[in-house]
C-alpha cells in the first residue's frame, strides 16, 4: 500500500522563511494546524460554556418547578420575565444545550481541536495536507457559532423542536416560537457546521494517509490517529444527508414544498400541503445522527487508549485488534440508525434487522473494553490526572454502553423510548464519555500545546468532583426512566403516576449538576492559571514514546526543525524487557533498543522465550 | 540514546541532494510514507464520497417520498439536449488531458470545447426548468417536480463549482503555470467534471425509472 519512496525523505526546508510573523496571519487567519487546533479548542470550549450554563436554568426549573429566581432575569430578558423560566424558554434551553452540546463542543474539539493538533504531530507531519482549507474550516465553524449564538437573541427565540428538530414542529413557523426565525437560523448554522466539518476532515484523513514520516507504517499509527480520521471518514459520509435534510426543511418552510410536511391543521387552520412524510426527516437526520455519536466516541476511544498506556507503562493490549475494531465500529455505525426510530413505525422485520446490527456493535465495543483492562492488568499505574480521566472514560463508556443493551433491543425500547432512561443512556454513553476522553487529552497534551504544566492538584480536584457529579446526576436518571417519566416535559406536577418521591430524585440530580458545574469553573481556572503561571513543560513531562513529545514544547511552525522524524517503531513500546528505560520513542532505532513491536523481537532481546509464541508480544 | 535528528544527519550525507520544488516547503517530497495516489488526489476523491452521499440522500429521499408512485409529467426534450452537453464536456476534458499529456498546446482548444458545453448545459437546463414552469408546474406542485427542482438546481451549484475550476486551468496557461502544475489542476478538473457528469447521467435515469 505504501510506496517506499524514501530518497527525499529529510528535503531541507527553511522553516523561518516561510513562518508567519504579522499578528493576522500568525494568530488570527492562521494557516499553522496547531494555532487552527487552539482556535477549535477554545471557541469549543467557549460554547460548551454556554452549553452546559443552559442545563443549569432547565435543571433549576425541574427540581423547583416554576421557582422563582430573579437573577436569571438578566441572562434570558425575553423567557424569564418574572423571573420564572416560561415553557417556550425551557424548550429552547434543552434544544440549544443538546445542539451546542453534539455539534459546536464536542465534535469541534475532537475533531478540529484534537485532530489537527495530533494529526501532523503524530504521524510526523509538517503540517496538514491542506493548510488552506484547514483555516477555512475553522472560520466556517466560527460563523456556525456565531450564528447559532445569534439566535438565542432573536425576537421569537432559538429554536426549541429538540436538538433532533422533527417536523412538522420544526417546518411550520407557527407551531411554536422557537420555529419561527430561530428554527431557521438553526437549520444555516448547522449547514455551515457540516461545510466547515466536511473541510477539516478531508484534511485529517489525507494528512494521516499521506504525510507520515519515514517509515510510519499505517499499522505504526497512534490509536488517537485511528481514532480520529476514521471519526473523520464517518463525518465524510454522514453529515451530506443531514445537510440533504436541512436544505430540504428550509424549502418546506419557505417555498411551501411538502418534502417533510403532510396536510394537517394547526390551532383550526389547515396547512394544505401535498402527502409529505415527517418519518423521512427522522431517517435522513439519524443517518448522521447515529455515525455522529461515533464521530464523538472513536477520538475519546483514541485518546484514551494512547493516556492508558502511557498512564499503565504497558504496550496497549491487542493493537491490531484495536485497530480493527475501530474500523468495524465506523462501519457498523452506518447501518444502525433506524434504532432511533422503533416507536415512529417500521416494519418489525426491518426493526429486527436493526436489532441485530446495533447489537453486534456491542462485540467491537467490548472487545475495546477488554482490552483496555488487559492494559491496565498489573501495569505500574501512575494515577496523574490524565490517566484519572482515561480510567473514568472505560467507566462510563461500560455503564453507558450495558444500557444501550437494553434499548438496542426493541422489545424494551418501546417502553423506555424517551423517558428519562434514554437521557440518562445517551448522556453517560456518548456525552459524558466523550467529555472524560477530552479532558484527559487537555490534561495530557497541555504542557506540549503551552509549554506549561497543569496544576495535578486541582485537576484530581477536578477529576473527583465531575466524575462523582456526573453519576450523580445520570445513574439517577436511569431510576426516574424505570418509573416512566418522559422526557422534555417542562414540569412534573401533574401526573398522577409518578410518585412523590420523584421530586426528590429531581432535586438530587439538580444538585449533583450544579456540583459538577462548579468544577468545571475550578477547569477554567486551572486552564487559564496554569496557561499564565504554570510551571514550565519539558519537552516530555509523561515520558511518552510517540513523535509529538519527541519535538520541542511547544513545536515550532513546521513542527520539526530542519529534519523530519524517522519511525522505527511502533508508538507503544512501554516497558520493553531488556531497554534503558521504561519506554521507547518512536524514533531510536530497533538496533539502539528492543522493540515489543513483534513478538520476535522481545524475546530475542530477551534470550529466553518465556512467552509462549502464540501471544501478541506484549511484555509488561 | 540516539535521537531521529543525529540518525538523518547522518543519512544526509550519504544521499544524493533533494531536487528542487516550485512549492517550496510544502512540497510533496514532505511525506515519503504515503498511499499510491498524491495527497491532491486523494482530497479530491474524498470530497467527491461526500458529494456522493449528498445526491444519494437526496434521490433516496425521492424514491421514498413517492412510494412507487409514476412521475406525473413528461420530462423535457431539453434534458436530452444537456444530456449530449454533458457527455461532451467528459469528452473534451478526456482529450485536453491527452493533449497535456503529450506536452500540446492545444490542449487549450479542448478547454475551451469544456467550458462552451457546460454553459451550454446551464443554458439547456434553464430551458427545461422553463418548459415545466410553463406547463404549471413549480417548485412546490407535487413531490416530483419539488425533487427535479432540488435535484437539477443542487447538480446546477456543483456545475458552476466545475466552472470555477475550469477557470482555474485557465489561470495557470495564462500564467505560464509549470507543466507539471498544470497537469495537476486539470487533473482535479476533470476527475471533479467526471462525477458532475455521472451525477446528471443518474438524474436522468431516476427520472426515466419513475417514468415507467
Amino acid at each position: 500500500m505504501e510506496t517506499p519512496n524514501i530518497a527525499h525523505a529529510e528535503a531541507p526546508v527553511d522553516a523561518h522563511h516561510h513562518e508567519p510573523h504579522s499578528f493576522w496571519s500568525k494568530y488570527v487567519f492562521s494557516q499553522d494546524h496547531k494555532v487552527i487546533a487552539m482556535q477549535y479548542m477554545i471557541t469549543a470550549l467557549v460554547m460548551g460554556f454556554i452549553g452546559m450554563a443552559m442545563s443549569w436554568i432547565f435543571r433549576i426549573q425541574l427540581a423547583w418547578p416554576e421557582h422563582n429566581l430573579p437573577f436569571l432575569r438578566f441572562l434570558m430578558p425575553t423567557n424569564m420575565e418574572s423571573g420564572t423560566l416560561q415553557t417556550p424558554g425551557y424548550y429552547m434551553l434543552v434544544t440549544m444545550h443538546g445542539t451546542i452540546m453534539v455539534f459546536f463542543l464536542l465534535t469541534a474539539i475532537l475533531t478540529g481541536g484534537f485532530g489537527n493538533y495530533l494529526i501532523p504531530l503524530q504521524v510526523g507531519a509538517r503540517d496538514m495536507a491542506f493548510p488552506f482549507l484547514n483555516m477555512l474550516s475553522y472560520w466556517f465553524y466560527f460563523l456556525s457559532c456565531v450564528v447559532i449564538t445569534i439566535s438565542l437573541f432573536v425576537s421569537t427565540g432559538a429554536a426549541a423542536a429538540g436538538w433532533t428538530s422533527y417536523p412538522p414542529l420544526s417546518a411550520l413557523a407557527k407551531a411554536t416560537p422557537g420555529s419561527g426565525l430561530g428554527q431557521d437560523l438553526w437549520l444555516i448554522a448547522i449547514a455551515l457546521f457540516i461545510v466547515a466539518s466536511t473541510m477539516g476532515s478531508l484534511n485529517y484523513v489525507t494528512t494521516a494517509l499521506n504525510m507520515r514520516a519515514k517509515g510510519m507504517t499505517l499499522m505504526r499509527m497512534p490509536l488517537t490517529v485511528w481514532g480520529i480520521i476514521v471519526a473523520a471518514m464517518l463525518g465524510l459520509f454522514a453529515f451530506p444527508a443531514l445537510f440533504a435534510g436541512a436544505v430540504l426543511l428550509l424549502l418546506d418552510r419557505h417555498l411551501g414544498t411538502s418534502f417533510f410536511l403532510p396536510h394537517l391543521v394547526l390551532g383550526g387552520e389547515h396547512i394544505v400541503r401535498n402527502d409529505g412524510s415527517p418519518l423521512l426527516w427522522q431517517h435522513l437526520f439519524w443517518f448522521l445522527g447515529h455515525p455522529e455519536v461515533y464521530i464523538l466516541i472513536l477520538p475519546a476511544m483514541g485518546i484514551t487508549s494512547e493516556i492508558l498506556s502511557n498512564g499503565a507503562r504497558k504496550p496497549i493490549f491487542g493493537y491490531k485488534v484495536m485497530v480493527a475494531s475501530i474500523i468495524a465500529i465506523g462501519f457498523l455505525s452506518f447501518i444502525v440508525w433506524g434504532h432511533h426510530m422503533f416507536v415512529s413505525g417500521m416494519n418489525p422485520w426491518l426493526g429486527f434487522a436493526f436489532v441485530i446490527t446495533t447489537l453486534i456493535i456491542a462485540v467491537p465495543s467490548a472487545i475495546k473494553t477488554f482490552n483496555w483492562l488487559g492494559t491496565l492488568w498489573k501495569g505500574n499505574i501512575r494515577f496523574t490526572t490524565p490517566m484519572l480521566y482515561a480510567i473514568g472514560f472505560i467507566s462510563t463508556f461500560v455503564t453507558g454502553g450495558l444500557t444501550g443493551l437494553f434499548l438496542g433491543n426493541s422489545a424494551l425500547d418501546i417502553p423506555l423510548h424517551d423517558t428519562y432512561f434514554v437521557v440518562a443512556h445517551f448522556h453517560v454513553v456518548m456525552g459524558l464519555s466523550s467529555v472524560f476522553g477530552i479532558f484527559a487529552g487537555i490534561y495530557y497534551w497541555f504542557p506540549k500545546m503551552t509549554g506549561k504544566m497543569m496544576s495535578e492538584r486541582w485537576g484530581k480536584v477536578h477529576f473527583w468532583l465531575t466524575f462523582i457529579g456526573s453519576y450523580g446526576v445520570f445513574w439517577t436518571m436511569h431510576y426516574l426512566g424505570f418509573m416512566g417519566m418522559p422526557r422534555r416535559y417542562y414540569s412534573y406536577d401533574s401526573y398522577q403516576f409518578l410518585p412523590l418521591s420523584m421530586h426528590a430524585l429531581q432535586i438530587v440530580i439538580t444538585i449533583s449538576a450544579l456540583v459538577v458545574g462548579i468544577a468545571q469553573l475550578i477547569f477554567v481556572v486551572n486552564f487559564l492559571g496554569s496557561w499564565l503561571r504554570g510551571k514550565k513543560a519539558p519537552d516530555n513531562p509523561w515520558e511518552a514514546t510517540t513523535l509529538e513529545w519527541q519535538t520541542s514544547t511547544p513545536p515550532p511552525h513546521g513542527n520539526w526543525g530542519p529534519v523530519l522524524p524517522v519511525v522505527h517503531r511502533w508508538p507503544y513500546d512501554y516497558s520493553v524487557p531488556g531497554a534503558s528505560a521504561d519506554f521507547v520513542p518512536q524514533t531510536v532505532p530497533v538496533e539502539a533498543e528492543p522493540s515489543g513491536e513483534h513478538h520476535r523481537h522481545a524475546v530475542a532481546v530477551n534470550g529466553h522465550g518465556h512467552t509462549n509464541g502464540h501471544g501478541n508480544g506484549h511484555h509488561s | 540514546m540516539v535521537t531521529t535528528v543525529e540518525k538523518t544527519q547522518n543519512r544526509r550525507v550519504l544521499l544524493p541532494p533533494p531536487p528542487i520544488h516550485d512549492n517550496g516547503w510544502w512540497s510533496d517530497d514532505d511525506d515519503p510514507q504515503s498511499l499510491a495516489v498524491p495527497s491532491w488526489q486523494l482530497g479530491t476523491w474524498l470530497g467527491l464520497g461526500t458529494l456522493t452521499v449528498l445526491f444519494a440522500a437526496l434521490s433516496s429521499a425521492y424514491v421514498v417520498r413517492i412510494g412507487g408512485e409514476r412521475l406525473v409529467f413528461a420530462l423535457p426534450p431539453t434534458v436530452w439536449i444537456s444530456t449530449a452537453l454533458i457527455v461532451a464536456n467528459s469528452v473534451a476534458l478526456v482529450c485536453a488531458q491527452r493533449r497535456l499529456g503529450r506536452k500540446d498546446r492545444r490542449f487549450i482548444l479542448w478547454l475551451g470545447v469544456a467550458t462552451v458545453a457546460s454553459l451550454g448545459f446551464l443554458l439547456s437546463q434553464l430551458l427545461t426548468l422553463q418548459t415545466l414552469a410553463s406547463q404549471g408546474l413549480f417548485f412546490a406542485t407535487n413531490a416530483h417536480s419539488s425533487f427535479f427542482y432540488v435535484l437539477t438546481v443542487v447538480h446546477a451549484a456543483h456545475v458552476i463549482g466545475g466552472m470555477a475550476a475550469l477557470g482555474r486551468c485557465a489561470y495557470h496557461v495564462r500564467k505560464r503555470s509549470a507543466w507539471s502544475r498544470l497537469r495537476r489542476a486539470l487533473g482535479m478538473t476533470a476527475t471533479y467534471w467526471h462525477f458532475v457528469d455521472t451525477v446528471w447521467l443518474w438524474i436522468v435515469a431516476l427520472f426515466l425509472w419513475t417514468s415507467f
